[in-house]
């Protein structure tokens, strides 16, 4: 099977990041790299118009992060933040409770629109209004999402709990 | 803080590898299968055609975003991507006789509220009751929401994103005749909070396309309810459609992630000149469909399920006006981004869709 020009060395050379990407949307690997999965498929049907002169890699985060926040969009709407984050399965005392672990767990917790805004922001470093660009909403909407999924994670245990506790943002 | 916050995240996912070694030979499979499939699924065969024959059209379930152009901003992690400023787009508004004005779009000050302006504030100093315009909100704090008016811009871009994201969009008329669009959620929300009783805090998000504005409104069911009660525009007269001149591509999005894109002048002046010739404005006042639903105390629905038909500038590459149409025969119509309101003839959109090689 004959690939098009350039395409394996792009998935080859960007793959493990594309797959911590997506982990980070979703707060799991094996979805992170479903999602990845999915978007480079796309990004393959799409290689004619983005290679030489495109940019794969952004195209592919791109499609990613929209299908990320369509997975919340049935739940996307009004409700009132909660106070406490949705009741967690009990901790095993014996199990390590190493930070990843427990970032992804935080960040699985969190409603898919909220995590989606909070990845965006803190660690893709993009501005408010490029997420709303990227994500067809409003500002307004991003920042609801951001101070809501930082209210929730404040409510929770953890590293991202503390972090957001302790300095002032 | 955020760089701790980018640290725990980076933390999270160093340990993260692919569990798939060598994944090309998987998706070249099903990029080709995805292909085949839409090659042979009834009307995506003849836009399978007409891909093979021009190279020009495509028809894909992606609206147009997911197709940037070399110069999109990456979503990578931001040592990928220095230099990014923070700015908000703003608006030009001004402040006079209880009102924010911006682009023919007046917003009522409730009594005693504040208006804060040009500023960047952590979102928990905001005070309660204020009325802000061009403000950066930073993220975080874990104070409650409070009443609040928040004057943004609005871009074409949005609606192609909130039709594809969300389903169809809605239309409002104001008394002058200016529209309001509320994507499916909205249009939701605004009926739920009319049929529950009591006062609760809400949040109400109407896209004002014609002033470039997207309002969100957040308080009391009542204190929405008087904001959006005195939301007037300036008069604006009944006219054909304004449409760009040219574009570097046209897109339609139907809903439920079917979008037709076309980047074949030939097919966008086709599509642009069907626009033009519709000759029969919407009268001020005028809603086309009879027995409008009551929205909030004072809108009315104008139209529920369009679609959304945008262009894309040819220079920078953004959407440069979206136009909505309705999806159903009976008393359609569309509305530009841009100005304008018509009556559609029957059959309108399923032109559309033939022409971008739907149908």
């Amino acid at each position: 099977m004959t690939a098009p020009d350039g395409f394996p060395a792009f998935v080859h050379g960007r793959y493990a990041a594309l797959v911590r990407h997506g982990t980070l949307l979703t707060g799991d690997h094996g979805h992170g790299e479903d999602l990845a999965q999915e978007a480079l498929v796309k990004t393959y049907r799409a290689w004619s118009r983005l290679h030489p002169g495109g940019d794969p890699d952004a195209y592919t985060r791109r499609v990613m992060v929209r299908a990320a926040w369509r997975a919340g969009r049935r739940l996307w709407r009004r409700e009132v933040p909660t106070e406490v984050l949705p009741e967690q399965p009990a901790e095993d005392p014996y199990e390590p409770r190493d930070t990843a672990r427990l970032v992804l767990g935080a960040l699985r917790a969190l409603p898919a629109q909220q995590r989606v805004v909070l990845v965006l922001r803190y660690w893709a470093g993009s501005s408010e209004q490029e997420i709303a660009a990227m994500l067809g909403c409003s500002a307004g909407t991003v920042k609801s999402r951001a101070s809501r999924a930082i209210a929730a994670l404040r409510q929770a245990d953890g590293p991202l709990a503390e972090a957001f506790e302790k300095s002032p943002i | 803080m955020t760089e701790k916050i980018r640290a725990l995240l980076d933390e999270a996912v160093a340990g993260v590898g692919p569990r798939d070694p060598d994944p090309v030979p998987d998706l070249l499979r099903r990029g080709r299968a995805r292909r085949r499939h839409l090659a042979v699924a009834g009307a995506a065969g003849a836009v399978a055609v007409a891909v093979l024959a021009t190279g020009a059209i495509v028809a894909t379930n992606r609206s147009m975003p997911d197709n940037p152009p070399a110069s999109q901003p990456s979503t990578s992690p931001s040592s990928e991507v220095k230099g990014q400023k923070e700015e908000p787009v703003r608006i030009e508004a001004t402040v006079a006789g209880g009102f924010v004005r911006t682009g023919g779009l007046a917003v009522p000050i409730p009594q005693g509220w504040q208006v804060i302006q040009d500023k960047r504030l952590d979102r928990c100093d905001i005070p309660a009751d204020s009325v802000l315009i061009n403000v950066m909100q930073l993220p975080g704090g874990s104070c409650n929401l409070y009443p609040q008016i928040s004057v943004d811009r609005w871009g074409p871009h949005a609606l192609p994103a909130m039709v594809s994201e969300l389903g169809t969009v809605s239309e409002v008329i104001l008394p002058a005749g200016q529209p309001v669009w509320l994507d499916i959620n909205e249009l939701g929300h605004m009926r739920s909070v009319r049929k529950k009783a009591g006062n609760r805090f809400t949040v109400a998000q109407p896209s004002m396309p014609w002033a470039n504005v997207g309002l969100t409104v957040q308080g009391q069911k009542s204190q929405i309810d008087a904001v959006l009660r005195g939301i007037s525009a300036d008069p604006v007269t009944p006219a054909r459609l304004t449409l760009p001149r040219t574009s570097a591509a046209v897109q339609l999005n139907l809903g439920d992630d079917k979008q037709l894109t076309s980047t074949d002048q030939a097919v966008i002046e086709q599509v642009l000149g069907l626009l033009s010739a519709l000759g029969q404005p919407v009268r001020t006042g005028e809603l086309p469909c009879a027995g409008a639903e009551q929205v909030t105390d004072t809108w009315r629905l104008a139209g529920t399920e369009m679609a959304g038909l945008t262009f894309t500038d040819a220079k920078v590459h953004t959407a440069s006006a979206t136009v909505a149409i309705s999806t159903g025969d009976s008393c359609a119509f569309a509305t530009s981004s841009l100005g304008g309101r018509v009556h559609l003839p029957a059959g309108f959109l399923a032109r559309v869709e033939q022409l971008l090689g739907g149908r």
